[in-house]
C-alpha cells in the first residue's frame, strides 16, 4: 500500500500585461510606449507522506497508527506575475524578460511525534516556505534590473517551528511558535532595502549591479520574528497566570509543608518541587519593565546523589552534588538577552572574504568616527559567481572596545558610558594577511582541475586567521545594565550571591566603566555562624528610623580569626536610593595598611554559588581592576571610614526596594597576612542607626578557601561587628 | 590605520566540477538554538549526480594567487541537474544540516549509560541519572558526528531516568547546548566545535568603513526589558534519603543562622 497521497490542481489561465517605455536611439532619441503580455495557468500540488508508528498501549499490547510525516506543497507561477517590475525593467533595457518562465514556490512541513501509551502525539511541526528569488526581489524596491539576473532558484522565505505540549491529567495544552523570516520579508527589512535601493539608483552602474545582488542576498538572511505562546486549559477559560507574589507564597507553603513532614531535621537539596515550574527574572530596563519575554528551559540541571570516590559526606560513602538550576537559568537568560540586544543594536555588513572570521560568531571590530565596537559575526553568508565572492554577516554588538589614537569619540552604538571615556586602542597591521588554511598555489595550478590540492590545506580554526588589521581586547564596555533578580523558593536563611553585580570605586583617574561577563572563578562558599545574641543587638538598633545616618555606638578593632574570610552585612530599603560611595574601616584612622575592595551584591535567596559573575569595575586603562579603596590615606577619612565616592562621569547605581542587598569587602583576611592596624570591621558595636528607610539585615562571613571547615565561626567570641560602609546620595 | 581596499575578486573551485555560482549561509544564533548549521546552493557546470552525503570540497583562489580552503565543510544534500543549461544545482550543507532531520523513536535511558554503579545504603540510594553531556554524545553518535577536542564541558545533569530523543537527535542536542550557554558548529576539521555565547574571542579583524561594501542596521526589534526563564527541577531520589544523612556541600541547608528575626 502506498504511503503517500497526491493532489494536483490546475487553475484557469490568466493573462498578465505590462506597459513600458522603449527608448529608440536617435538622433533624436525618442520614447515609445509599448506593451507586453503573457498568459499562464498556475498549478498547485500537494504531496503528503505518511509513516506508521508502533507503540504499546496501557495494557502492554502492540498497536500501530499511521500519522502524517511530511507535506510538500508547490505552487507554480510565472516570472511576469511574480515580479512585473522586473519584467518592465528588462523590456525597457531591451533585454529578454521571459515573463512566461516558470517559477515554483514550495512549502515543506515536517511533523514530529512522541510515543505514548495512548498513541503518537504530535509534538512539533516545522514548516519551511521557499520562494523564487525573482518573486522575493519583487518586494525589495528594485526598479532597475538591467544586467541583473537573479536566476530561478529559491530562497528560504520563512521557517516556522510549532512546538506542542500537552498534559492530559490537567487537560492542558501549550503551543510555542517560533518564526524565522527572511529579513526582506519583514517590514523592517523592506524599509532598509528601500533606503539602500534609493542610494544604489544614484550609484555607478557596476556598484548598482553588485549592490543589488548583495542586497538580495542579505535580505534573504533569516531573522527571528519572535516567539508566541498559547496555553489552553480544559474546557473552560484558562485562569490568569498567578502573579509573582502568589507563586512565591505557594512555594513557601510547599517548603514549609516539607519541613513539617520531615520534623526537626534539616531539609536539604534544592527545594523545588518535582516537575514544578520555577522561574528566574532578569531586568534590563532602567525605567521598569514594559516588555517581558518568557522562555522555557527544558534541561535545567538538577542536584543529585552519587557514590563518593572517598569517604563521602559525613562518612556515608555518598556525595551530594549540588547544581543550581536557578544559576543555570540565570546564565541562560543572560545569553538570550545578549543575543537579542546584540542583534537589535548590531550592523549588517558585507565585505570580502578575508575580513570575516572563518568561524561562526567570531569577533569583528568595527571602527567609525574613531570609536571601535566589538561585534560577533552572526549568520555569515557567502555569495559568489564569476565576478567574485562577497561575504556578509549580522555583526552583533558586544560592546565598546575603545578609541583610535587621536579620536575624540562619538557614540554610534549604545554603551553604558560616553564613547569619549573609552581607552585608546591600537590595531595591529599585518602585511601578509590570510585566513586559516591558506597556501601558496602550486605552479601550474588550474582551478578547473584542482586535482588533489585538498590534502595541502590545513584544518585550523579561527585562531589561524591573519587579518589585514586586527585588534585584541579582553573586555569591553557593555551596552546595557543588568539588574538581576532571581526568584525561587525562599528559605529561612539567606544565601549570598557572590558579586552578580559588584561595584567599586577608586580615586585613580577614572576614565571608563567596563562590564565583563567574567570568566575568572569567583566561587565562594557561604560560611555561616549562628549569632549568639550579637546579631540581635544590632537588629534591635535598626528599623530605619532616626535622622542621623549611621550612628554607631561603641566599637573596637577586631582581632581577626585565624582563617580566611570576607565579611559584610545585608540591608533592605523601603525607598529607592542611589549609591554615592563606599567606605572601609580604618583602625586608628592612620591609613589603610593595604587596599581593599568593597562590593555590592543582590542577595540570592536560593543559591549561594555563581561561577561567572557579572562585574562592573571602574577602570583607568581599559582592563579590569580590582575595585579598590586604596591603601594609605589616599582615600578621604569620613569618621572612621576611608571613603571613596563614585566618579561624576559614572552613572549612579540606584538600589530599589525589591531586593535584599549585601555589601562586603575583600581581599580576604588571613591571620598570616593581616596587616598591622587590624583594618577590617568594627568590633563590639552596641548600637547602630541607619539612614531613614534602610533596615539592617544580618552580618555574615564568606569563606574563601574550600578546604576550611564550615564549623568555624567568625562570631564565636560573641562580638558584634560592622562594616564595610555604604554611602547614599 | 592604513585602509586596505576591498577586493572581492576570487574564484571558487571544487572537487565535483567547475563552480558557476553559489551561496551559503550560517544559521543565525537565536534563543534556544545551540547548533548552527551552514546551508545553501552551489551551481556546478556539467551534469553530475553525487550521492547524498558525499563531500563537496571548496577552495578559493584569491587575488595574488593564494589558495584557501573555503571556511565551511560541506556535504551534498540534493542534486538537481539541468540538461538544457548543462549545469547541476547542489543543495549542500554541513554535517549538521545533512543529519538534522534524522529522527528515530529512541529513548535515552540512564541505566544504558551508567556513570556509576548504583549504591543503596542506609543514607540513601544513587540510581543513575541522565548526564546531559552523555545525552549529547549519544545524539551526535547517532548522526555520525564527532566532537572536537577541547570543547567546553556540559556539566549539567537531569535527575531523571530517561530522556526522549525521538524529537530529533540534533534538535535535542541543540537545545541542551543552547541552555548550557554554548553554541556549536562544524569546524574546518569537520568536527563539532563548541564555544561559549558570552565569551567572545578577544582577537578579530579590525574593519573601518573602507573595508566594507555595505553597513546597515540589522533592524531587529529592541530587546525586552525583562526576561523570565521558567524551568523545572527534578528531585530524585531525595525521598529515599535517610534523615541521618547530612551533606556538607553548599547545596545543603543545615546552617541555622538567620536574620535574627526569628
Amino acid at each position: 500500500m502506498q504511503n503517500w497521497t497526491y493532489q494536483k490542481t490546475i487553475s484557469t489561465a490568466e493573462t498578465f500585461a505590462v506597459q513600458y517605455r522603449f527608448r529608440i536611439a536617435g538622433p533624436p532619441v525618442t520614447f515609445e510606449t509599448r506593451s507586453d503580455s503573457v498568459s499562464f495557468a498556475s498549478t498547485s500540488e500537494v504531496l503528503t507522506e505518511y509513516t506508521t508508528l508502533e507503540y504499546l498501549d496501557k495494557d502492554g499490547k502492540r498497536q500501530v497508527q499511521d500519522v502524517v510525516a511530511n507535506t510538500i506543497s508547490t505552487t507554480t507561477t510565472c516570472v511576469g506575475a511574480a515580479n512585473p517590475t522586473r519584467w518592465k525593467s528588462k523590456l525597457e533595457a531591451g533585454s529578454p524578460a521571459f515573463p512566461g518562465a516558470l517559477l515554483i514556490k514550495r512549502t515543506e512541513t515536517f511533523n514530529k511525534y512522541i510515543i505514548t501509551q495512548d498513541g503518537p502525539v504530535e509534538t512539533e511541526v516545522t514548516t519551511y516556505e521557499y520562494e523564487p528569488r525573482i518573486s522575493f526581489a519583487g518586494g525589495l524596491s528594485i526598479e532597475d534590473y538591467k544586467n541583473i539576473d537573479l536566476g530561478v532558484g529559491n530562497i528560504l522565505l520563512r521557517k516556522t517551528i510549532v512546538e506542542k505540549e500537552q498534559n492530559k491529567s490537567i487537560d492542558l495544552t501549550k503551543q510555542t511558535t517560533v518564526i524565522y523570516e527572511a529579513w526582506g520579508a519583514t517590514a523592517a527589512g523592506k524599509t532598509v532595502a528601500a533606503s539602500i535601493m534609493a542610494g544604489l539608483k544614484r550609484a555607478a552602474e557596476d556598484d548598482r549591479i553588485s549592490g543589488t545582488y548583495t542586497l538580495v542576498d542579505r535580505m534573504s538572511a533569516l531573522v527571528c520574528r519572535g516567539v508566541e505562546k498559547t496555553i489552553n486549559i480544559g474546557r473552560g477559560t484558562a485562569p490568569a497566570q498567578p502573579n509573582k507574589l502568589d507563586q512565591e507564597n505557594e512555594r513557601l507553603q510547599g517548603a514549609q509543608d516539607t519541613l513539617n513532614t520531615k520534623g526537626s531535621w534539616n531539609q536539604f537539596g534544592p527545594l523545588g518541587k518535582p516537575y514544578e515550574s520555577q522561574y528566574v527574572d532578569m531586568s534590563f530596563g532602567s525605567d521598569g519593565t514594559n516588555s517581558t519575554d518568557k522562555y522555557d528551559m527544558q534541561f535545567a540541571p538538577d542536584s543529585y546523589l552519587r557514590p563518593a570516590t572517598d569517604a563521602g559526606d559525613n562518612g556515608t560513602g555518598l556525595k551530594y552534588v549540588y547544581v543550581s538550576s536557578a544559576t543555570a537559568a540565570y546564565e541562560y537568560g543572560r545569553a538570550i538577552h545578549y543575543i537579542l540586544s546584540g542583534m537589535a543594536n548590531g550592523k549588517s555588513i558585507t565585505t570580502e572574504l578575508r575580513n570575516i572570521p572563518s568561524e561562526p560568531m567570531g569577533t569583528v571590530y568595527l571602527e567609525a568616527a574613531g570609536t571601535v565596537g566589538r561585534f560577533r559575526a552572526n549568520g555569515i553568508t557567502f555569495a559568489w559567481d564569476s565576478q567574485g565572492l562577497v561575504v556578509g554577516c549580522d555583526a552583533m554588538l558586544d560592546g565598546g572596545a575603545g578609541l583610535v589614537t587621536g579620536a575624540t569619540g562619538a557614540d554610534w552604538f549604545p554603551m553604558m558610558v560616553p564613547a569619549t571615556n573609552l581607552p585608546t586602542v591600537t590595531a595591529t597591521v599585518n602585511s601578509t594577511p590570510s585566513l586559516a588554511n591558506t597556501i601558496t598555489a602550486p605552479g601550474g595550478f588550474d582551478p578547473m582541475a584542482p586535482g588533489n590540492i585538498w590534502s595541502s590545506f590545513g584544518t585550523a580554526g579561527v585562531e589561524g586567521d591573519v587579518y589585514a588589521a586586527d585588534l585584541t581586547r579582553a573586555s569591553v564596555v557593555g551596552a546595557v545594565a543588568e539588574n538581576v533578580r532571581r526568584e525561587s523558593v525562599s528559605r529561612s536563611l539567606t544565601w549570598v550571591l557572590e558579586a552578580p553585580y559588584s561595584l567599586t570605586a577608586t580615586t585613580e583617574s577614572i576614565t571608563s566603566v567596563s562590564v565583563s561577563y567574567g570568566t575568572a572563578s569567583v566561587v565562594y562558599e557561604l560560611f555561616a555562624g549562628s549569632g549568639s545574641g550579637v546579631i540581635a543587638d544590632l537588629s534591635a538598633a535598626t528599623g530605619g528610623g532616626g535622622g542621623t545616618p549611621y550612628t554607631l555606638t561603641g566599637g573596637t578593632t577586631m582581632a581577626w580569626p585565624s582563617t580566611t574570610y570576607m565579611h559584610g552585612w545585608t540591608f533592605t530599603l523601603s525607598a529607592a536610593k542611589t549609591i554615592k560611595g563606599v567606605g572601609f574601616y580604618d583602625a586608628g584612622q592612620n591609613g589603610l595598611a593595604i587596599s581593599y575592595s568593597v562590593l555590592l551584591a543582590i542577595l540570592d535567596p536560593d543559591d549561594p554559588v555563581i561561577t561567572n559573575p557579572l562585574q562592573i569595575t571602574f577602570d583607568a586603562a581599559g582592563d579590569i581592576l580590582s575595585f579598590v579603596v586604596p591603601s594609605g590615606t589616599e582615600a578621604s577619612l569620613d569618621g572612621i571610614w576611608r571613603r571613596v565616592d563614585l566618579p561624576s562621569n559614572v552613572p549612579g547605581l540606584e538600589l530599589t526596594t525589591e531586593y535584599t542587598y549585601a555589601v562586603y569587602a575583600h581581599p580576604y583576611y588571613t591571620s598570616g597576612s593581616m596587616p598591622p592596624g587590624q583594618d577590617s570591621v568594627v568590633k563590639n558595636v552596641s548600637a547602630l542607626t541607619l539612614p531613614p528607610s534602610m533596615a539592617y539585615g544580618i552580618n555574615f562571613a564568606v569563606r574563601n578557601r574550600p578546604n576550611l571547615s564550615v564549623t568555624e565561626t567568625i562570631s564565636a567570641d560573641g562580638t558584634a561587628y560592622f562594616g564595610p560602609m555604604i554611602f547614599f546620595e | 590605520m592604513p585602509a586596505a581596499p576591498v577586493d572581492v575578486r576570487a574564484q571558487v573551485f571544487s572537487n565535483l566540477g567547475p563552480v558557476i555560482s553559489g551561496q551559503l549561509s550560517d544559521d543565525p544564533i537565536a534563543p534556544g538554538v545551540g547548533l548552527l548549521r551552514t546551508q545553501g546552493e552551489v551551481v556546478i557546470s556539467g551534469l553530475i549526480q553525487p550521492a547524498k552525503g558525499s563531500e563537496l570540497l571548496l577552495g578559493v583562489r584569491l587575488p595574488g594567487g593564494k589558495l584557501t580552503r573555503f571556511p565551511r565543510r560541506l556535504r551534498v544534500i540534493k542534486a538537481d541537474s539541468d540538461p538544457i543549461e548543462n549545469e547541476t544545482t547542489l543543495t549542500v550543507g554541513c554535517l549538521l544540516a545533512l543529519k538534522w532531520d534524522l529522527v528515530q523513536p529512541e529513548i535515552y535511558y540512564a541505566t544504558d549509560y551508567p556513570a556509576w554503579t548504583p549504591v543503596d545504603t542506609a543514607a540513601g540510594s544513587t540510581p543513575n541519572i541522565c548526564l546531559l553531556s552523555s545525552v549529547v554524545a549519544v545524539a551526535l553518535d547517532r548522526c555520525g558526528i564527532t566532537q572536537a577536542t577541547g570543547n567546553p564541558e556540559i556539566t549539567f545533569a537531569k535527575a531523571v531516568a530517561s530522556i526522549d530523543l525521538s524529537g530529533g537527535y540534533l534538535e535535542i542536542a541543540s537545545r541542551i547546548i543552547a541552555e548550557a550557554g554554548l553554541y556549536g558548529f562544524i569546524d574546518a576539521s569537520e568536527k563539532l566545535r563548541l564555544r561559549r555565547v558570552l565569551v567572545p574571542a578577544t582577537k578579530g579583524p579590525f574593519l573601518t568603513i573602507n573595508e566594507l561594501l555595505t553597513i546597515e542596521a540589522i533592524g531587529n526589534p529592541s530587546p525586552p526589558e525583562e526576561i523570565t526563564i521558567s524551568y523545572g527541577q527534578s528531585i530524585w531520589p531525595t525521598v529515599e534519603t535517610s534523615p541521618n544523612y547530612k551533606p556538607k556541600t553548599p547545596g545543603e541547608e543545615s546552617y541555622t543562622w538567620n536574620a535574627g528575626t526569628g
